[in-house]
């Protein structure tokens, strides 16, 4: 076996079992074979596809990345708990950020139930005389509601509201959030994620970024002074708006339902807060986890170094986990490369049995159609003599040369087979007589009994012929009718002409077999 | 923002320990009689204007003591959201309405149109609790509502026939229900002098929303009282460190040499040891 160069004993035991298979298959050279099965890393189904099928401009096995290795390295020095775990270690676990799902608005009507609508009546009216009460005094003396109402900007002031914020689907509140930003802060250039805490968290995961959350609190003394100096700074937009840094920024008001629960969620209890949440593999496939969190006013400078810092340790496994995914996504394609080889191959097989019954279906639908044309000419041919048979025993016979000149029709007929023949023929014969003695004119001159011949049935006889006199050229047609005198005059000279001469020319040959 | 205990709301905590201790030291000392107000023998009998500013400083009812330290501590979620100084601020600068509003009313006003009969008002913060309950109805969203019935109704029937009876009608509590119910019982205690504590107190909270009181809006207290001065000082020297960290790209020198210890390398992600910790590793000879 070892002929080609190519050392079998070295090959192990499953190589030289899948060599085995594919030169089975192929009825390849063996030198040929190792080759292609090394491209196929012995994968002896997609090197058979290849091999009919012709191997791929890009190879996904080529592509797909070596394995990494998925174990975590422990160094015993580095991983010994120090004595005083039960601080370090609880500083180093990652709190876990759950998701956060607010309760869609239309579960519950906000409608006010009677009975209370009823016991706070008296109150709202009391209320609303005062409130209209006090705008009416407001009104009178302007400058009154200008010393009640000091500093502060007006936005600010009707901001605040006495009865609460109205609750919006996640997707608005964002919105609103937006908005209301703008409004106060100017317009910016901060990313900010438009839809529910929700969607963020789960782009985030499935996307391994990283998901900051800012919780605003408009009531909050610093949050003004943080949101200027801080979260607008040049610094720290360039930062989250960087690409290569995977931050996906999610805002909220904890005036908001979706953020206050948020808030909650992520143990916020001081603001301006900050938190930075990441897919954490080290705690289990689907956990996140906050990276850290920034809460109090911080300097721009302070704030970036941060988040990088928090980022960092991060880094590692998500890259880890990104090269995991590319390796199933690897695992992936070369599966469906097979998949599809497979498919090709079935494909092909059936297209090629489809052709082959195609084919057998066509050549007995010939058969078929040659041996009805067949039987049908024979028929015709059965049918054609018996009716000569028939018609020469109806013929008159030829009348006498002493008739009466008058009465006499001298014809001279030029046989298709070019021998010539004289008959008399009555004056007042039709002209059908002419050429049914024609037809007959072999029957006739074997001098056979033709007495007990009968009209063959569902016979429709056609002449496959023409009486033509030549100069000038005059085609006396049977179907014209009228009598021999009156068609051709006392004597002609006729030939007969042969219509069936390009279709058929199996009569002439019988007419000259007979001859 | 509902996280346990007084992280990050010193001044809650100082109004629940204050609510408890100062109800102790006034049942001890036996002073309890000196806060509430009686118009009648104390004010038009024997001219104790003084406890017009004294009334709110104690509650001298256990139930009422019990009750005003639940909702203090529900009401530190308020403080969470506006930080400590502003709501030390809202406290001190409410303080003259929420104080001397109520005996004014009763005396002035409810006492001569109910001719005498409403007398009294009971001692406590009351109105301080009724302010902070006004802002935390405006500032916090609840999180989830819920509806109570007599009947189980199926939502489909639910929006195709309406309920004519009264009884079949629903009511709909959100998760900021239950908040209301301690300063509730609050209010209702002592029925006519609390209630009227109980809305002059709303109405100050309202006021103070609606930017009304002259002054309140604006004004702040000085930052050391709730600690802001020195946290601010700590702040400094803690971000001039990580500079210095950042600076030295991973290798500990200076003053950060003893705090990183050297064992493992710079490379490690370094912990922040306190002194004592330092020391005692020293001891240990780890160091």
């Amino acid at each position: 076996m070892a002929d080609a160069g190519v050392d079998i004993a070295q090959l192990t035991e499953d190589q030289q079992l899948a060599l085995q298979q594919f030169t089975a298959v192929t009825d390849q050279e063996i030198k040929d074979a190792v080759p292609l099965l090394q491209r196929c890393q012995w994968n002896v189904q997609i090197a058979i596809a290849r091999f009919f099928d012709g191997e791929p401009a890009e190879d996904p096995l080529a592509a797909a990345p070596p394995p990494h290795d998925i174990r975590r390295q422990e160094t015993l020095l580095a991983n010994i708990p120090t004595p005083r775990s039960s601080t370090s270690s609880s500083r180093r676990l990652i709190e876990t950020a759950p998701r956060v799902v607010p309760q869609p608005e239309n579960h519950v009507t906000a409608q006010a139930p009677l009975i209370l609508t009823l016991l706070l009546a008296p109150f709202n009216l009391v209320y609303s005389l005062f409130s209209k009460l006090f705008r009416f005094t407001g009104w009178l003396f302007p400058p009154l509601m200008r010393l009640f109402s000091p500093g502060g900007t007006n936005t600010a002031a009707s901001r605040r509201t006495t009865s609460g914020r109205k609750a919006l689907n996640p997707r608005d509140t964002a919105a609103r959030f937006v908005r209301e930003f703008e409004e106060e802060y100017g317009p910016n250039r901060l990313p900010f994620f438009e839809n529910g805490y929700a969607q963020a968290f789960d782009l985030a995961k499935k996307n391994l970024q990283f998901l900051l959350v800012i919780l605003v609190s408009p009531e909050h003394d610093e949050m003004a002074s943080f949101i200027r100096e801080t979260l607008l700074s040049q610094e720290v937009v360039d930062f989250i708006r960087d690409p290569s840094n995977n931050i996906i920024l999610w805002a909220g008001n904890v005036q908001d339902s979706e953020a206050y629960q948020v808030s909650t969620s992520l143990n916020c209890t001081k603001f301006p807060f900050a938190g930075l949440i990441v897919h954490t593999p080290q705690v289990s496939s689907t956990a996140m986890g906050v990276a850290t969190r920034i809460v109090g006013p911080t300097p721009p400078t302070q704030f970036v170094t941060k988040l990088r810092q928090a980022m960092q340790p991060h880094l590692e496994p998500l890259n880890r986990v990104r090269a995991q995914r590319t390796e199933q996504q690897a695992t992936r394609n070369i599966r469906q490369e097979q998949d599809s080889a497979y498919e090709r191959s079935l494909a092909k097989d059936r297209e090629r049995a489809r052709k082959k019954k195609e084919e057998a279906a066509l050549a007995a639908a010939a058969e078929k159609e040659a041996l009805a044309r067949q039987r049908a000419a024979e028929l015709y041919a059965q049918n054609l003599a018996q009716w000569r048979k028939w018609r020469a025993a109806s013929l008159p016979p030829e009348p006498p040369a002493s008739t009466d000149a008058k009465d006499i029709v001298r014809i001279s007929l030029r046989m298709p087979n070019a021998e010539r023949v004289v008959r008399r023929f009555a004056a007042a014969a039709d002209i059908e007589e002419l050429y049914a003695f024609v037809e007959c004119y072999d029957v006739l001159r074997s001098g056979d009994d033709v007495g007990d011949a009968e009209e063959p049935e569902g016979f429709v006889h056609e002449y496959a012929f023409q009486l033509v006199s030549p100069m000038p050229r005059v085609v006396f047609d049977v179907k014209d009718g009228g009598t021999v005198r009156e068609r051709i005059g006392r004597s002609g000279n006729l030939i007969v002409e042969r219509l069936d001469l390009d279709s058929g020319d199996e009569e002439e040959g019988d007419d000259e077999d007979e001859e | 923002m509902i996280t346990s205990g007084f992280t990050n709301a010193p001044v809650s905590r100082f109004l629940v320990f204050g609510t408890v201790i100062g109800a102790l030291v006034a049942s001890l000392t036996d002073t309890r009689y000196y806060f509430h107000i009686q118009v009648v023998p104390h004010f038009w009998g024997y001219a104790q204007f003084w406890r017009v500013g004294v009334w709110q400083l104690v509650f001298t009812n256990s139930t009422e003591v019990l009750f005003a330290v639940l909702s203090f501590y529900s009401l530190r979620v308020v403080e969470r959201l506006w930080g400590s100084r502003k709501f030390a601020s809202f406290l001190i600068s409410t303080l003259p309405y929420t104080t001397l509003l109520p005996p004014l009313i009763l005396t002035f006003i409810l006492r001569p149109l109910s001719f005498g009969r409403i007398n009294h008002l009971p001692a406590g913060p009351t109105p301080i609790i009724f302010a902070l309950l006004a802002n935390y109805y405006a500032a916090i969203p609840y999180t989830y509502r819920y509806k109570l019935s007599p009947y189980s109704s199926s939502p489909t029937s639910q929006t195709t026939s309406t309920p004519t009876s009264i009884w079949s009608k629903s009511l709909t509590f959100t998760s900021k229900s239950t908040t209301y119910l301690a300063p509730l019982q609050l209010a209702l205690s002592q029925f006519p002098g609390s209630v009227l504590a109980a809305a002059v107190g709303w109405a100050v909270g309202t006021a103070y929303r609606r930017d009304l009181l002259p002054g309140a809006g604006s004004w702040r207290v000085p930052g050391w009282i709730v600690g802001e001065e020195s946290r601010k000082g700590f702040e400094g020297l803690r971000a001039r460190l990580d500079a210095e960290r950042e600076r030295e790209g991973g290798l500990s020198t200076g003053i950060l040499a003893g705090e990183t210890g050297g064992a493992h390398g710079g490379a490690r992600q370094r912990q922040r040891r306190t002194l004592g910790e330092m020391v005692t590793e020293q001891f240990r000879g780890r160091g």
